[in-house]
C-alpha cells in the first residue's frame, strides 16, 4: 500500500521557558483518534527522558525538562513509528498522524514457508508473541500457547500429572485418527520440521512468535502433513545496534497439589478394614480367628500410640528450578549476529525427578537492501532427564497409615502389611531411569531479489537428534527375586538416532496487475528425508547395586536385540496465488502436489490444495462513519493430508528369519502382502470466520466455525484368509470434526497511568465417526464386553462421537442389600449386570473450554491473570470406581469409603456394601459432569524506571512474580495425578538488558 | 526445472526398509528366488502345517490314529466337533496358513514370469513351485471339501493364482482338481529333464539334485502326487500309470529289506529309498517327544485302543510278524506309546528327528493295488504283498481279499498300519467313505460330510467369494 504520509503541524504560540511541554492529538490518516499510542521523549544522545501515552481522545501531553534538541517518538502496534526532531523553537502543539505499517510483524502471518500479508490472508490462525507467552508462564511453549489459541487443546492426562519428563498429547480442532499419535500437529521451527520434544525443550525467551495454523487455507502449503494443524515457531532474529546483552533468570518453586487426595487416617483405615471383614473368618478353625484378633489388637495398639504415617508426602518434595538465558546481539544494517545460551534445571515435585536443559542458538545474517538476504541459525540443545527412583506415586497412596516405613532401628522395612513391598525401600536400592537427548539443528535461508518484484527463496535445514535412555533395575529390587542370582538386576540401554534433511526452493512474484489488483504468487518445491534408527540391548546379572554400568553385568539377556531402522522421504511441488482487489476483496489459491515414500507405487503422489476468499468490509465506503476499524470476512476450504504413520505398509517386503531355516539354509518370506493401492489419508477442511476490531480499537473479536472431514483413514480390515493374509490395511475410516472458536478482547481502560484489558476464548469441538472397519468393530465388541477394566474402554460406533461413553444406567444402591440396581434396556430393574444393557450415556468432550484472561498496567507495574475453564464433559470418575467402591480394604482408600458406603440394611447410600471389593460394574453411577475452573497463571511485574537504570548502566530491567496452577475448582471430586502429582508453582523472573 | 527434479523424485521416494527386503530387490538375483523357495518349504514345516497339525497332530487325531482325553482341541477333534471354538481355531489356522504359503509360491511364480534373469536353476524352481501349489491346494480340497470321487459336485473352493489382496476365484470341485492337474502338468514338464541321484552323497545347496532331493518337491514326488490325485479322483488308469512310474524308478526308490533295522531306517526321515518327499526340520524333536512320550503333557497322544487287533499281533509267527508294530510302538507294563519318529530323551537332546515324510513309496504300491484290483487281481495282490513282505508279513491270504469289499477293508487297515503319524489316514477314511471305529476302538462313526469336511473359516464365508 502506498499511502501518503500526512503530517500536519499546527503552530500555536507558547511561552518560552526552561520547562517546555508538547501536546497534541494522534490520529490515523487524520480521521481516527488513536488511543494508547506510546510517546517517548529522547534526548540528543538518544536516551529516553520521559514517556507517556495518548488518552481516550488520542490526546497526549509531555513535559520536556531540558533545553536543546530532543526527539519525540510515537509508536503504536501495527503502525510505523514516527520520530519528530524538535528544538527550542518548535511549535508546542504537535498533532501527529500515524500510518499503518503493512510490513510490520503484526501484519504478517508467519506460515513458516511464505510470509503472507494479514489483510489478504484467508486462513484461520492465531499468533502469539513471546511477551504474551511469557506472561502466563515460562515452563514451555506448548503450555503457554494453550492459553491463547482456541481449538488448541492439551489433552489432560491424569496419570502423568506435572511430571517434567512426560509429554502431553496435543490436538488442534479435535482428533482425526483412531490412534493418538497421528493427531499431533506438525511443529515447525524456523522452517524446519521438529518433534514435539524439541518444542517442549525450547526456551520461550528465545522465541519471537508462535503461530498456530488451523484451517486449509492457512496450512495447505504443508499439504500432506497438515491435517492435524501446524504450529510455526520463529526464534528471535538479531536486531541491529551496538553490542547488547540480555540476561533472563527465573527461579521457580513447585509444590505438589494434593488437595484432591482425601485419604483415611490410621484409625479410620483400621475401622474400614474391620467393617470390610478383614478380621473375621468363617473358618471353624478357631486358631485362625485368634490370629486375626491378635493382628487387630496389634494394629489398634499402633493406632492408639498415634502412628499415622503420611505416606503420600514421602516421595514428594518442593522442587526448586531455575533457568538462565544469556544472550547478546548486535550488528549494522547489513551484518547482524546473535548468540543465546541457556541453562535450565527443572525440578519435579517427586524426589530426584527433573529435566536439565543446556542449549545455544547462534545466528548470523547478512542483508543487502533489494539484493539479497542470507541467514543461518544453528541450534544445539542437550537435555538430561531423570525419572524419580521413587516410582509411581500411586504406590504411596495405597499404603496403610498404621504402617511405618522403618523399623525401630531405623532401617527401612522391605515388606509392609499384607505383604506389600515398601516403595521407599525400592527407592533406596539405586535403580534409575534416565535419558539424554542431544539435538543439532542448522537452518540456512537465502532470499534473492531478482527484480524488485521477483524473489527467489532457498532454505535448507538439517536436524540431528540422538537419544540415549538408560534403565537400571537394582539386583536387590523386589521384582528381581524371581530370578536366579546371576540373572538379578538389569541394565537396559536404548539408543535412538534421527537425521532429517529439508530443502525448499521458491520463486515469488509480488506485483500490481492493474491499479486495483495486487498479486502475490509463489511457485516452489520442497523435499525432505528422515532417517531414524533405534537399538535396545539389555544386560542382566549385577552382583551389587553399586555396579550400575552394563560392563559389570554377568551377561547379556537372552533373546534378540531389538531395534528399528526406518527411512521416509517426501517431495512436493506447490503454487500459491493471492489476489487482492482495492484492498477489499481477496482470494487465495494453493495447489500442492506431493509424494511420499510411505505409499504404494500406484498412489505415491496425491494432490492437495485450498481455496480461500475474503472481504475487508471496513474498507468499503459505507463503513466510513462506522466505529469499526477492521471487519474481515473470510472463508476457506481444501484438502490436507496426514502421513503420520509407519512407512512401508504399501510395499511387499521379504524378511529373512531364523524361523525360516530349512535343511541348513535360511529362507525369506513376505511379511505381508503389500497394498500398492494404499491412498493418502486426507482431510477436507472448511472454515468460515470473521475478525472484527471496533469501538475505537478497544474491542477485538475473532470467530470461526469449521468442519473437518477426514476420510481414507488407514485401518486394518479382515480379508478372506484364502487371499493369503487374514488382515490388511486399507483406506476405510472416516471421522468428522465440527466446531466453533471464539476469541475476544476488550480494553476497558487506557490512559496515561492505566491500561486494563480483559480477554476470553472459547472452543467447542464435536467429533463423529462416519465409518470404521470390521476389525475395529470387533475390537469395540471386545472393549464393550470387557469387565476387568475399571473405566469403560473406548468404543467407536459409526454415527457416534469419538469420545462417547457407553455405560449401563444405574438406579442406585438397594438399601436392603447394598447391591447396585441396574436399568435394563426395557426399563426394568435388575441386580444382574449385563454389558448388552450399555447405552451411550455421555460424551467426555466438553461443551466448551477456553481461557479467561486479564491484563492491566499501572505506570511501571503490570498484572496479568489467566483462568482456564471447561464445562459439560461427562467423565467416568475412576477414583470413585477404584478408591471408593472397588477399593481393596488392604489398601488405603478415599475417605468416602468410610462415610458413604452401605454398611447395614436400611442405609441409603451412594456406594455399595463396604464388604464388596470387586471392580464395580461400568454403570452411570460413576459418570459425572465435569466443570472446572483453574487459575493457570497470575503474575505481577515491574519495569524499572529507565532513568534510574541508566545510572547503573542498564538499558532495561523487569522483574516478575508469577504463579501457575494456584487453584483448581472442579465439580468432580477425584484424585488428580495418579502416577505423578500435579504441581503448583511460584516463580520469580528477572530480565535485564545492558 | 520441476520436471527434471520430478524424474529424480521417482528414485528419491523409493525407500528401502532395513532388515526387510522389498519385493523387487528380493527377486533381483537368482539367490533371492532360492531364498523365497526355502521360505516356502520352511513355512510348510511349521507346526501350524506339516510340522504337526497336518501330520501326527491334529489331522491324525481327526483320523482316529491317536487319542487324547485332556486337551479340549484334541478331544473335540476326535469327536469331529467342528462347532467347538478351539477345533475351529485349528481349522481356521490351517486354512489361513495353507493359503498364506500358496501366496508365497504364487509370488515366486509371478516373479519368475517377470524376471529378465536366466539361470539353469529356474526350471527346477519353477517346477517345484507349480508342484507345491498343486500339493497345497490338493490337501485343502481333501480337508475342506467332500471327497472328489464320491461327491464330484459337492463343494466349491478358491484356487489361488496370485499374490495380491484381491479375493481369489472360486472353482467347482471338478474345475479345482483340473487346476491341480494343470499345475502338476506344468511341474512335470519343467522337471522332466532334471537328473536326480539319490546315491550321490554330495551336499549341495538349493536346488538339490543329489541325495537330499527328496527334501524338496522333486520330479518323482510330482508323479507320486499325480498318482494320489488321480486315485482320489477315481481315475484308476492314470493313478496306476503314475504309481507304476514311481515304483519303476528302482535306482532311486525301493521298499526296505525285511529287517527291523532296515525298516526303522526306511520309515523315518530322510527314510532313504522309501521317502519320495518330506519336510526337513530339526527343531521338532521336543514337540514330537512331548506328544507321544511325556504323559504329563496336555497334547499327549495315545495310540488307538484296538492297536493290537489292528496289527493282528495274536497271529504273529516266526515268519509272519509285522515289524511295523515293533518299529512304531513301544509296549510297557502300563501303556503302549508311538515311537516311530522319536523315542528317547537322548534322541531329543541329539536332535535325532530331522524331518517328517509326506509322500512315501508304500503308498504307491497301495494305489497300484487298488487301481488294478478290478482288472488284474494278481497284480493288485502282488503290489500289496510287496509291502507286506518288506514289513515281515507273509503274503495275504487270497480268500480274505476275494471281494472288493474285503480288499478295501484290508487296505484301510493296511494304510493305518503303514501311515500312522503321516496325516494320511483321515484322507483314507474319507476316500473309502465307509463306517469306521473311533480311536477308542468301540464307537462306530457313519461316513458323512459332518465328519469328513472341515468347516470354512467364518471370515472366508463373510469376506470371500465363496457364496458369490
Amino acid at each position: 500500500m502506498k499511502k501518503l504520509l500526512l503530517f500536519l503541524g499546527m503552530l500555536v504560540t507558547c511561552a518560552l521557558s526552561a520547562q517546555r511541554g508538547y501536546q497534541g492529538v494522534v490520529t490515523l490518516k487524520g480521521n481516527e483518534l488513536l488511543v494508547g499510542v506510546t510517546v517517548t521523549l529522547k534526548g540528543s544522545d538518544k536516551n529516553v527522558i520521559a514517556g507517556t501515552m495518548t488518552d481516550e481522545n488520542g490526546f497526549y501531553k509531555i513535559d520536556v525538562p531540558q533545553r536543546g534538541k530532543v526527539t519525540l517518538s510515537f509508536s503504536y502496534v501495527g503502525f510505523i513509528t514516527k520520530d519528530i526532531q524538535l528544538n527550542d523553537n518548535s511549535p508546542r502543539t504537535l498533532n501527529v498522524v500515524l500510518e499503518e505499517d503493512l510490513q510490520a510483524l503484526e501484519d504478517i502471518v508467519v506460515t513458516g514457508i511464505v510470509p503472507k500479508a494479514k489483510n489478504s490472508f484467508t486462513g484461520s490462525y492465531t499468533s502469539v508473541s513471546s511477551e504474551q507467552l511469557l506472561s502466563v508462564g515460562t515452563k514451555d511453549v506448548i503450555t503457554s500457547l494453550s492459553n491463547f489459541v482456541p481449538g488448541f487443546q492439551i489433552l489432560e492426562n491424569n496419570s502423568i500429572g506435572s511430571n517434567p519428563n512426560a509429554m502431553q498429547e496435543i490436538n488442534i480442532r479435535g482428533r482425526s485418527s483412531f490412534e493418538g499419535s497421528s493427531s499431533m500437529p506438525l511443529f515447525i521451527v524456523d522452517g524446519a520440521q521438529v518433534t514435539v520434544d524439541y518444542i517442549y525443550d525450547m526456551d520461550i525467551n528465545n522465541i519471537s512468535s508462535a503461530t498456530v495454523l488451523k484451517d486449509a487455507s492457512a496450512s495447505a502449503l504443508y499439504g500432506a502433513r497438515a491435517a492435524a494443524g501446524v504450529v510455526v515457531i520463529t526464534t528471535k532474529a538479531p536486531e541491529k545496534g551496538k553490542l547488547r546483552f540480555n540476561y533472563n533468570v527465573t527461579t521457580r518453586i513447585s509444590a505438589p497439589d494434593l488437595t484432591e487426595y482425601r485419604l483415611l487416617n490410621s484409625a479410620e483405615k483400621l475401622e474400614y478394614e474391620r467393617l470390610a471383614g478383614l478380621y473375621t473368618t468363617s473358618s471353624t478353625d478357631y486358631s485362625q480367628q485368634y490370629e486375626l484378633d491378635v493382628l487387630y489388637a496389634q494394629r489398634s495398639a499402633l493406632v492408639a500410640q498415634g502412628v499415622n504415617t503420611d505416606w503420600i508426602s514421602k516421595p514428594l518434595r518442593t522442587g526448586v528450578s531455575h533457568n538462565h538465558n544469556f544472550s547478546f546481539e548486535g550488528g549494522d544494517d547489513n551484518a547482524r549476529y546473535s548468540v543465546a545460551l541457556r541453562y535450565g534445571n527443572e525440578a519435579g515435585v517427586m524426589k530426584d525427578s527433573g529435566r536439565d536443559r543446556l542449549g545455544g542458538i547462534f545466528k548470523l545474517s547478512y542483508r543487502k537492501e533489494n539484493s539479497f538476504f542470507l541467514s543461518n541459525t544453528m541450534t544445539l540443545t542437550s537435555v538430561k532427564s531423570t525419572e524419580s527412583p521413587y516410582g509411581s506415586f500411586s504406590n504411596y497412596v495405597i499404603q496403610n497409615p498404621y504402617d511405618t516405613p522403618s523399623d525401630e532401628f531405623g532401617a527401612l522395612r522391605t515388606v509392609l502389611s499384607y505383604n506389600k513391598e515398601n516403595p521407599l525401600y525400592e527407592a533406596s536400592l539405586g535403580s534409575f531411569n534416565k535419558s539424554e537427548q542431544f539435538y543439532f539443528m542448522n537452518t540456512l535461508d537465502a532470499n534473492i531479489w531478482l527484480t524488485s518484484d521477483l524473489r527467489l527463496d532457498a532454505a535448507f535445514s538439517i536436524t540431528k537428534q540422538k537419544d540415549d535412555a538408560d534403565i537400571f533395575v537394582s539386583p536387590l529390587s523386589y521384582t528381581q527375586r524371581a530370578y536366579t542370582l546371576t540373572q538379578r538386576g538389569s541394565y537396559t540401554q536404548t539408543n535412538t538416532k534421527q537425521l532429517n534433511f529439508t530443502g525448499r526452493l521458491m520463486l515469488s512474484l509480488n506485483k500490481y496487475l492493474t491499479d486495483h489488483i495486487f498479486m502475490t504468487t509463489t511457485l516452489g518445491m520442497n523435499g525432505d528425508s528422515n532417517d531414524s534408527q533405534s537399538m535396545t540391548y539389555r544386560t542382566v546379572g549385577f552382583y551389587s547395586n553399586k555396579l550400575d554400568y552394563p560392563s559389570f553385568a554377568a551377561g547379556y539377556a537372552t533373546g534378540q536385540p531389538s531395534g528399528s531402522d526406518a527411512v521416509a522421504r517426501g517431495l512436493g511441488y506447490f503454487v500459491n496465488g493471492n489476489f487482492i482487489y482495492d484492498d477489499k476483496y481477496f482470494v487465495d489459491l494453493i495447489f500442492r502436489y506431493e509424494g511420499s515414500s510411505k505409499f504404494g507405487e500406484n498412489q505415491r503422489y496425491a494432490p492437495f490444495g485450498s481455496l480461500g476468499g475474503g472481504w475487508n468490509v471496513h474498507h468499503e465506503n459505507f463503513m466510513k462513519n462506522v466505529d469499526i476499524q477492521n471487519l474481515k470476512l473470510r472463508f476457506s476450504g481444501g484438502y490436507l493430508g496426514n502421513i503420520n504413520f509407519s512407512p512401508y505398509q504399501a510395499i511387499t517386503t521379504y524378511r529373512y528369519s531364523n524361523a525360516l531355516i530349512y535343511n541348513g539354509m535360511v529362507g525369506a518370506a513376505p511379511i505381508t502382502i503389500g497394498n500398492p493401492d494404499l491412498k493418502w489419508e486426507r482431510t477436507l477442511s472448511t472454515n468460515l470466520g470473521f475478525d472484527l476490531t471496533a469501538l475505537k480499537r478497544k474491542f477485538e473479536l475473532s470467530f470461526d466455525v469449521y468442519r473437518k472431514l477426514t476420510d481414507n483413514l488407514l485401518l486394518d480390515v479382515t480379508k478372506a484368509p484364502s487371499v493369503g493374509v487374514t488382515q490388511a490395511t486399507e483406506n476405510i475410516g472416516s471421522i468428522e470434526n465440527r466446531g466453533v472458536e471464539l476469541q475476544a478482547r476488550y480494553i476497558i481502560l487506557n490512559n496515561k497511568d492505566w491500561t486494563w484489558s480483559v480477554s476470553a476464548n472459547y472452543s467447542y469441538n464435536k467429533s463423529k465417526i462416519k465409518s470404521i472397519s470390521d476389525v475395529l468393530k470387533a475390537q469395540n465388541e471386545a472393549n464393550n464386553n470387557n469387565t476387568t477394566s475399571v473405566a469403560p474402554l473406548p468404543i467407536y460406533e459409526e454415527g457416534q462421537s469419538m469420545t462417547a461413553v457407553k455405560l449401563v444406567p444405574s438406579a442406585g444402591i438397594d438399601p436392603g442389600t447394598g447391591q447396585e440396581v441396574f436399568i435394563r434396556r426395557d426399563g426394568t430393574y435388575t441386580f444382574t449386570y449385563d454389558v448388552n444393557d450399555k447405552r451411550i450415556m455421555g460424551d467426555s468432550s466438553p461443551y466448551g473450554y477456553g481461557t479467561l484472561g486479564t491484563y492491566a498496567t499501572y505506570k511501571n507495574w503490570q498484572l496479568s491473570a489467566s483462568l482456564g475453564y471447561s464445562f459439560g464433559a461427562s467423565v467416568y470418575n475412576t477414583t470413585l470406581a477404584t478408591r471408593v467402591e472397588g477399593s481393596d480394604p488392604k489398601n488405603n482408600a478415599d475417605e468416602r469409603v468410610f462415610n458413604s458406603r452401605w454398611k447395614q440394611p436400611g442405609d441409603v447410600t451412594q456406594y455399595r456394601d463396604i464388604a464388596i471389593t470387586s471392580i464395580p460394574s461400568q454403570s452411570t453411577r460413576f459418570l459425572e459432569t465435569e466443570n472446572y475452573l483453574t487459575l493457570r497463571s497470575l503474575s505481577v511485574g515491574y519495569q524499572f524506571d529507565t532513568n534510574w537504570l541508566r545510572k547503573i548502566k542498564l538499558q532495561r530491567a523487569t522483574v516478575e512474580l508469577l504463579t501457575n496452577d494456584l487453584f483448581y475448582l472442579s465439580s468432580i471430586k477425584r484424585e488428580r495425578g495418579l502416577d505423578y502429582p500435579f504441581a503448583r508453582s511460584v516463580e520469580m523472573s528477572l530480565r535485564v538488558s545492558f | 526445472m520441476s520436471l527434471a527434479i520430478g524424474l529424480v523424485g521417482c528414485d528419491f521416494l523409493d525407500v528401502e526398509p532395513k532388515g526387510q527386503v522389498p519385493e523387487d530387490r528380493q527377486f533381483e538375483d537368482v539367490d533371492g528366488f532360492k531364498s523365497a523357495m526355502i521360505g516356502v518349504y520352511a513355512s510348510m514345516a511349521t507346526t501350524d502345517l506339516y510340522g504337526c497339525n497336518l501330520t501326527y497332530g491334529f489331522l491324525d487325531v481327526v483320523g482316529q490314529v491317536f487319542r487324547n482325553s485332556s486337551s479340549t482341541v484334541y478331544v473335540g477333534a476326535s469327536n469331529f466337533d467342528y462347532t467347538n471354538q478351539e477345533v475351529r481355531t485349528y481349522c481356521n489356522t490351517i486354512w489361513a496358513q495353507m493359503y498364506s504359503t500358496i501366496a508365497q509360491v504364487n509370488n515366486v511364480i509371478y516373479n519368475l514370469d517377470k524376471t529378465r534373469l536366466s539361470s539353469s536353476d529356474f526350471n527346477i524352481i519353477r517346477g517345484e513351485a507349480y508342484a507345491l501349489r498343486a500339493f497345497l491346494h490338493f490337501d485343502i480340497a481333501r480337508l475342506y471339501a467332500q471327497d472328489r470321487a464320491n461327491y464330484p459336485a459337492a463343494s466349491r473352493l478358491p484356487y489361488s493364482y496370485s499374490f495380491d489382496l484381491a479375493n481369489k476365484e472360486i472353482y467347482s470341485i471338478s474345475d479345482y482338481y483340473a487346476n491341480i492337474l494343470a499345475d502338476l502338468d506344468q511341474a512335470e514338464a519343467y522337471l522332466e529333464d532334471e537328473v536326480y541321484d539319490i546315491n550321490d552323497a554330495t551336499l549341495s545347496t538349493y536346488p538339490v539334485r543329489a541325495h537330499q532331493y527328496t527334501y524338496y518337491f522333486n520330479k518323482y514326488a510330482v508323479w507320486a502326487l499325480k498318482a494320489r490325485v488321480y486315485y482320489t479322483m477315481g481315475d484308476d488308469a492314470n493313478a496306476q500309470k503314475y504309481a507304476q512310474k514311481v515304483i519303476d524308478e528302482k535306482t532311486q526308490f525301493a521298499l526296505s529289506a525285511n529287517t527291523i533295522a532296515a525298516l526303522k531306517e526306511a520309515q523315518g526321515f530322510p527314510g532313504q529309498r522309501e521317502m519320495i518327499f518330506g519336510i526337513s526340520t530339526n527343531n521338532l524333536s521336543q514337540t514330537v517327544y512331548n506328544h507321544f512320550r511325556v504323559g504329563s503333557q496336555e497334547e499327549y497322544l495315545l495310540p488307538r485302543a484296538d492297536l493290537k487287533t489292528r496289527y493282528n499281533i495274536t497271529a504273529f509267527t516266526a515268519t509272519n510278524t509285522d515289524n511295523r508294530y515293533t518299529v512304531y510302538y513301544e509296549e510297557s507294563s502300563s501303556t503302549t506309546q508311538f515311537i516311530r519318529f522319536i523315542s528317547t530323551q537322548n534322541e531329543v537332546d541329539r536332535g535325532y528327528l530331522q524331518g517328517l515324510p509326506l509322500i512315501r513309496l508304500p503308498e504307491m504300491y497301495y494305489i497300484l493295488a487298488e487301481s488294478l484290483y478290478d482288472t488284474d487281481f494278481t497284480a493288485a495282490k502282488a503290489a500289496l504283498d510287496a509291502v507286506r513282505q518288506s514289513r515281515g508279513l507273509e503274503p495275504i491270504d487270497s480268500t480274505s481279499v476275494a471281494t472288493k469289499e474285503d480288499f478295501l477293508n484290508e487296505m484301510i487297515i493296511e494304510r493305518y498300519r503303514e501311515m500312522s503319524g503321516e496325516g494320511q489316514v483321515f484322507f483314507a477314511l474319507k476316500h473309502y467313505n465307509k463306517a469306521f471305529t473311533r480311536a477308542n476302538g468301540t464307537t462306530t462313526v457313519q461316513p458323512s460330510a459332518a465328519v469328513f469336511v472341515f468347516p470354512l473359516p467364518d471370515d472366508e464365508v463373510e469376506f470371500g467369494n465363496i457364496n458369490n
